[in-house]
């Protein structure tokens, strides 16, 4: 093989290279807000959620030669994320009760009482179980069917823990609102 | 439909997933029962108002994707290198290599077979990552039958090979065919509580005692891996490091399917 040929099959396959890299930014890189969000929910800190976000991106990265074009790439990105929190926990099982209490020791009394922040405080006493299917159907807007394969759950459970989810939350937001008359 | 079909499909209706005849009958159920129109529609003010409250505020990723961008530069000009021995540093394992070179055939022999251990071991813990993390395959078979007729078609002369297989406290959550390098192997993965162990196993190809204990490990899939071999099956075992005592399972495997 002279140096011609060696130089041709070297542009070639360095062209290979940022063409898979192209088509990994394209269609991985728009869901990172949306893992990070679903990170910060999983593991608390900010930090620990960048984390695992990069972390997720660099496995999706170093298996995107297995990704079949055409299926579900946000779908597979969060169930990475998922699987890899998972490990951590399994790692460090201190690290697996995560408090999402809200503090709104900063906060004043009129911010307080606003809707958002009743809501935001009402989810954040919900199961993590409760608020992961919430957050993935309400807010990163995924099928039943997405959320089962992410979680690893039948569709089915998924639907019924929305139910239960959603009526946890619709309880506590009527105990608040009733415990709010009361003292007015 | 009566009203608690209703209630177990609200969610399927509100994802839009909802379609043809069952979407029709939903529809003409809330029509008509003022209870579940209530139901429905106080669970869509709930995600409209979760949506308003967290929904809006959408974290900034941009530095994680800068972190990210750059080490895949840093991978594209490494090529991208994975692994390392822990036992064994890769100089020290260039420097071995070098005087196995210059010393003899045995020597290269030994190397040899060193390194398809390694290469096996690496194949096996690349595919316990594809499978459990990645979620790459979808041809496991997860029926209790299946799997048993998996195994009997797999290992005709080993009948009762299921017990002897199943680490402690463990159970048998899947099964698959996978091929690591040039070799078919059987892939089973046991559960303990929420931990999977890979078990790779095969009819022993080389029958060769030098496959016990490769004990390699992950630098990024933070996974580690042991081998066994016993009279005529050699198997692999990959877990996550530090919590499934992988050389202890092997050796384990190794004994009771040697006696």
């Amino acid at each position: 093989m002279g140096t011609g040929e060696c130089g041709t099959l070297l542009a070639h396959e360095l062209s290979m290279r940022e063409d898979r890299t192209f088509e990994f930014e394209s269609v991985a890189f728009p869901h990172a807000a949306g893992l990070l969000r679903y990170a910060l929910h999983l593991a608390g800190e900010p930090a620990r959620a960048e984390d695992l976000v990069q972390e997720t991106l660099l496995a999706a990265w170093r298996s995107f030669h297995q990704f079949e074009r055409g299926t579900n790439c946000r779908a597979w990105l969060f169930r990475i994320l998922k699987n890899l929190h998972i490990c951590q926990i399994r790692r460090n099982p201190a690290r697996a009760e995560i408090s999402l209490e809200i503090d709104d020791s900063g906060l004043s009394a009129p911010e307080k009482v606003t809707a958002g922040h009743e809501v935001r405080e009402a989810f954040s006493h919900l199961t993590p179980e409760h608020r992961e299917v919430l957050q993935l159907a309400t807010l990163d807007g995924f099928a039943i069917g997405e959320i089962a394969a992410i979680l690893e759950i039948p569709a089915g459970t998924v639907a019924s823990r929305l139910n239960r989810a959603r009526q946890a939350l619709r309880s506590r937001l009527q105990k608040r609102a009733t415990a709010g008359e009361k003292n007015t | 439909m009566n009203c608690n079909q209703i209630h177990e499909i609200t969610p399927l209706y509100l994802t839009g997933e909802l379609r043809g005849e069952p979407l029709q009958e939903f529809n003409g159920h809330i029509a008509e029962c003022r209870a579940c129109a209530d139901n429905v529609d106080s669970d869509r003010q709930l995600d409209d108002a979760l949506r308003s409250a967290l929904g809006d505020e959408m974290p900034d990723a941009s530095a994680v994707v800068a972190r990210v961008r750059q080490q895949m530069d840093g991978d594209m000009r490494s090529r991208h290198v994975p692994w390392r021995l822990s036992h064994l540093g890769w100089a020290k394992a260039g420097f071995a290599f070098a005087a196995a070179l210059v010393l003899a055939i045995a020597t290269f022999g030994l190397l040899s077979g060193y390194w398809h251990e390694k290469a096996m071991a690496l194949a096996a813990a690349d595919d316990h990552f594809s499978d459990l993390v990645l979620n790459r395959h979808s041809d496991w078979l997860v029926k209790p039958a299946d799997m048993a007729a998996f195994l009997q078609q797999q290992f005709p002369q080993h009948a009762g090979l299921l017990p002897l297989i199943t680490p402690e406290r463990a159970s048998l959550e899947k099964v698959r065919l996978c091929r690591l390098k040039q070799a078919t192997y059987a892939h089973l993965v046991f559960k303990t509580g929420e931990v999977e162990t890979s078990v790779f196993l095969i009819d022993n190809p080389r029958r060769s005692p030098d496959y016990q204990a490769a004990h390699l490990r992950s630098v990024e899939h933070d996974l580690e891996v042991s081998g066994f071999s016993a009279s005529d099956l050699s198997g692999i075992v990959v877990g996550q490091r530090g919590v499934v005592p992988t050389t202890r399972i092997a050796r384990q495997l190794g004994e009771k399917l040697s006696l």
